[in-house]
């Protein structure tokens, strides 16, 4: 890029002969005016994490101060990590999201990886179908899905029961983790598996020992990313799950909205505390992602 | 060891017919190389009789026992790729010694043969390293060795050099079949290159849009070509192609070109050509090296205009037309005829006359001349 | 490799090979033994896929079905006896004069238009700049790419406590500017609360589309622009006539993914306005939530579903032709 902006105004130098410094005052305009446009763009993403953050660490009692305190100069106040992690249902919703993240995101990798296997590697009568499919649970609306499921675990009896929200995460998250780890096993080229094809196991086999060995990186992103997803989840989570003690950290932390006294403190406590990890992973795993989402979309 | 066989296999993947009917046989010990164009089936054989493609029709025969739907596990080969497909997750070792520890052999025997074939490929330094941290040609020596560390029936290797440079590529040539003699493995080896079919085979399958166009020894390939395609294909530059037409009652018998000039073929070949039809439109074909220049211009040779002399050093490709704007031709001459050549001359070319081989204007098969005149040649496969 | 052909006996050392009668022998027993196993391509990718292809059809289809035929009921509240309900058609002949419904229709056009936009323009705007070579160009993208990485509740809470009317950041910061005198009470307006929740859309969404649109510029072809810088194109035309049909398919790829998520959007909304404030943001999903819980007409709800059903299929079927012909 830098090339060609250089390119560009040399041409320019060449077809209209202008002075030196105007040539540099015009640069240094640009390169002024690409910084601000920077700082804007970065103060838009991260002003709320930030404002997320100076709230959580500020003393209660400048919580409602105005003008509000844009840094933390009232002092710095930790009170509110620990009133969260001591006297909220915090760590029963963490606890919760955690069983209900684990159990999916476990499953989802085992089932996937196996459909997503057959999909890399063979075409047989149905796999394009299959796949279209796939990609299409992720198209309707959420909601769809979640009011008739609704009905039916009412009748098999699994609302309000953390085992049938990992059973409909199951239903809408196993088939974007196919998708993802079918991009992964595309990249792995078919030549190794042949080969030890003929060095003497069957299909299975090479699964096993060369294909799954290989795809470990994204076998831990799958896992990450069903894990997240289901972390994150809120709308299957508030229609299926009932009473408190089987709220997920989702459910926790939006019960606080529409409160009559609300502990912003408290509340963005709770909320770095749940970003955090999600966070880590995610930005760890947004390479990935964006491979699986586009799925070939972009090439080109 | 090791004999094979395929009968009239074919491979079908919609509507192209990738191997179309092959016959072919091979004998214990055997290096039998698959050549021709791009796309002409050969990797797809290769692959049929490792079991790594289904068979639409025919049958794989190894030792006798029929493995047309043998996984590759039962088939007792081993193969070479042309990308090598070394496990990227397994070191050098464990890449040689998988198979073995697939069989469940025992540990020293394992440790044994690792060695033994490190020692013999000269890779014993890379035996801890990943196949990311090797070069092309090591890359290449590893995946050799965990072919031969199987003692395998078959070997199948699928153009192997392709990925070496041009110098290495000369080199592991030569040592892949020393490899090949020294162990008595029957060979089957893919290339799309001529050279290393003629410098490697013991027999040549030359193939064209997934039919075998000619089987047969290095040396009958090139001096006797099944047709006008063997004839182009095999022989660098090509075997020069001349459009004629039989004369056969003259005296001299006479071919005559439409390009207006005519030659007169003496004895012993004139008085086979005299016995058979009259009028008959032939492709005659001469391989440049049998062309020699004639320094006396009525001495019964072919008109030839030269436009290009390229000097290879040792020797001289003389580059031209058969009469005025008739087909291109090559010659090959020594470099003393620097001096005396140049673009434009006219001169004429003479046929070494025994090695003129003749084909059918017609579909280009080749057509042999023996006491009885013209005959098609039957000795060769020809489909 | 000189050594090979003298470094290797013809006839390894070590357990002596197998006759070539038991070598037969054994191949020609793993060839029957393994007959069935050539086939084994044959039914193992049925297998493989069984589990997903169950699952979907237990968790997915069922209930898709089940919802259709809900609707077509007269059930009203939303339990198992909803399947026993008498069949009609009047859920569908009601939603054709139903103010309520035709005001969500409009609402979520608003809504998916204004966060498609939004998301659209600022994320090719952060694309262009993050694709330019600058120092920290790393550090810059990853704290852009940020809201990606929030969980949507905790986005809800965060920009609910920036909205806020009295103690709220955004009103001082806004009160700040110059010629800008308003503090609107975001959620609780019904001129302000559709704006609101889109800014939240947009902030959680764009980075999404400017990692799309990174790749997309990525993969424009730098020769190009060193011909028209030839040709004597400046940067804006460059920008016009190279980057922007460059990126046209990138971009009908983000319009259609953003237009579909903002089409069934449920946390954002419901946690800021629960629809509200009167009706104003009230999408179809939430028109759908709101009939299935507070005003127990399950069927009705499910009518308003299959309408919601019928524009995601279309959606999809525009973003499997725009997808296919890149494929
Ligand atoms: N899996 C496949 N599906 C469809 N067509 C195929 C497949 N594999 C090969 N073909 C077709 O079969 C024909 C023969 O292919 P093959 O790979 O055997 O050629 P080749 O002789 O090895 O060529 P090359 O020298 O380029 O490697 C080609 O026309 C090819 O397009
Ligand atoms: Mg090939």
């Amino acid at each position: 890029m830098t090339k060609t902006l250089t390119r560009t105004s040399a041409t320019a130098t060449a077809l209209t002969p202008v002075p030196a410094g105007v040539h540099r005052l015009a640069r240094l305009c640009r390169a002024a005016g690409l910084f601000l446009l920077i700082v804007a763009l970065v103060l838009i993403a991260i002003f709320p994490i930030y404002w997320m953050l100076v709230t959580s660490v500020q003393p209660s009692t400048s919580l409602f101060s105005w003008p509000p305190r844009l840094v933390p100069s009232d002092g710095v106040s930790l009170g509110a990590y620990t009133e969260m992690l001591t006297s909220s249902g915090l760590l029963g919703w963490v606890g919760t999201s955690i069983r209900v993240s684990l159990a999916t995101a476990s499953i989802s990798v085992v089932a996937a990886s196996l459909a997503a296997y057959a999909l890399s590697r063979f075409s047989f009568r149905g796999s394009k179908a299959t796949e279209i499919g796939m990609l299409a649970t992720q198209m309707f609306p959420g909601i769809l899905l979640a009011l008739p499921m609704y009905l039916v675990f009412l009748r098999l009896g699994l609302v309000d029961d953390v085992n049938g929200l990992t059973l409909a995460y199951l239903a809408f998250i196993v088939p974007v983790s196919a998708t993802l780890l079918k991009g992964f096993f595309d990249s792995i080229p078919k030549d190794l598996e042949e080969a030890s094809l003929i060095d003497g196991t069957s299909r299975m086999g090479a699964f096993f020992r060369v294909t799954l060995p290989l795809s470990a990186p994204g076998l831990a992103a799958t896992f990450l990313f069903a894990f997240i997803v289901s972390w994150n989840e809120y709308l299957f989570a508030r229609i299926l799950v009932r009473s408190a003690e089987n709220w997920t950290i989702s459910l926790g932390i939006a019960s606080y909205i529409g409160e009559y006294v609300t502990p912003w403190d408290q509340i963005m406590a709770g909320a770095v505390l749940v970003t955090l990890p999600v966070a880590a992973m995610f930005l760890f795993l947004q390479r990935y992602l964006l491979q699986g989402l586009t799925a070939g979309a972009v090439k080109g | 060891m090791g004999h094979a066989e395929l009968r009239d296999l074919t491979r079908v993947f919609g509507d192209v017919v990738a191997v179309d009917h092959v016959d072919l046989s091979m004998a214990d010990g055997e290096f039998v190389v698959l050549v021709g164009p791009s796309g002409c089936g050969k990797t797809t054989t290769l692959r049929m009789i490792a079991g790594l493609e289904t068979v639409s029709s025919g049958q794989i025969l190894i030792d006798g026992s029929d493995v047309t739907n043998a996984p590759p596990r039962a088939r007792d080969i081993a193969m070479v790729f042309q990308s090598y497909a070394l496990y990227p997750h397994m070191t050098v070792a464990r890449n040689l010694s998988y198979h073995l520890r697939l069989r469940r052999r025992p540990k020293h025997e394992i440790n044994e043969r690792v060695q033994r074939i490190a020692a013999a490929l000269d890779i014993e330094a890379l035996l801890d390293r990943r196949p990311a941290q090797l070069s092309g040609g090591q890359r290449q020596r590893v995946a050799l060795g965990r072919a031969i560390i199987r003692e395998p029936t078959l070997f199948l290797m699928d153009e192997p050099l392709s990925n070496l440079d041009a110098k290495l590529r000369v080199q592991t040539r030569a040592e892949i079949v020393a490899l090949q003699r020294r162990l008595g493995v029957t060979t089957v080896y893919v290339t799309h290159d001529q050279t290393e079919a003629m410098t490697m085979g013991s027999k040549i399958v030359v193939m064209k849009d997934g039919r075998v166009q000619q089987i047969d020894s290095p040396a009958r390939v090139y001096s006797d070509p099944a047709n006008t395609f063997v004839a182009q294909f095999i022989g660098s530059p090509a075997m020069n192609l001349v459009q004629v037409e039989l004369v056969p009652d003259g005296d001299p018998v006479r071919l005559r070109s439409p390009g207006g000039w005519s030659v007169d073929v003496p004895e012993p070949l004139a008085g086979r050509l005299r016995a058979t039809a009259p009028e008959r439109a032939l492709v005659m074909g001469v391989r440049p090296e049998d062309l020699h220049l004639a320094s006396d211009p009525d001495s019964g040779g072919l008109p030839f205009e030269v436009v290009v002399i390229e000097n290879l050093g040792h020797e001289v490709l003389i580059d031209g037309t058969v009469g005025e704007h008739g087909p291109r031709a090559v010659v090959r001459a020594g470099t003393g005829l620097l001096d005396r050549l140049r673009p434009g001359d006219r001169i004429q070319v003479r046929p070494d006359w025994p090695r003129v081989r003749f084909f059918s204007a017609n579909d280009g098969s080749a057509v042999v001349l023996d006491q009885h005149g013209l005959r098609q040649r039957d000795e060769v496969t020809v489909r | 490799m000189g050594a090979v052909a003298a470094g290797i006996p013809a006839t390894p050392g070590g357990p002596a090979p197998p006759s070539p009668a038991a070598r037969r022998a054994r191949s020609r027993s793993a060839s029957t033994r393994h007959r069935a196993a050539g086939r084994e391509e044959k039914w193992l990718p049925y297998v493989l896929t069984l589990p997903i292809l169950a699952t979907a059809a237990v968790l997915i289809f069922v209930p898709l079905g089940l919802g259709i035929w809900v609707s077509f009921t007269d059930a009203d509240t939303l339990s198992p006896d909803a399947l026993t309900g008498e069949f009609t058609v009047e859920n569908y002949t009601k939603l054709v004069s139903d103010g309520a419904f035709w005001n969500s229709v409009r609402v979520t056009v608003v809504y998916s238009v204004g966060s498609v936009l939004g998301s659209l323009v600022l994320g090719l705007l952060t694309a262009v700049v993050l694709n330019r070579a600058f120092r920290y160009r790393g550090l810059v993208r990853t704290l852009i790419l940020l809201p990606w990485a929030v969980p949507n509740v905790v986005a809800v809470l965060v920009w609910v406590w920036m909205y806020n009317p009295q103690h709220g950041v955004l009103n001082y910061l806004l009160t700040r500017l110059p010629l800008v005198d308003t503090a609107p009470s975001w959620l609780s307006s019904p001129s302000y609360s559709m704006l609101a929740v889109i800014i939240v859309t947009v902030w959680k969404s764009y980075p999404f589309s400017t990692l799309m649109f990174l790749a997309g510029l990525q993969g424009i072809r730098h020769d190009l622009y060193e011909a028209a810088a030839i040709d004597g194109a400046n940067g804006w035309r460059q920008f016009r006539d190279i980057t922007l049909p460059g990126l046209r398919s990138v971009a009908s790829v983000v319009v259609v993914l953003v237009t579909i998520w903002s089409f069934g959007e449920f946390t954002f909304i419901f946690l800021m306005t629960e629809g509200g404030p009167a009706g104003a943001t009230e999408t179809l999903v939430l028109n759908m939530y709101q009939r299935a819980f507070r005003f127990f007409d399950a069927s009705y709800a499910f009518a308003v579903g299959m309408v919601l059903l019928l524009l995601a299929v279309a959606i999809t079927a525009v973003y499997a032709r725009i997808t296919r012909v890149r494929w």
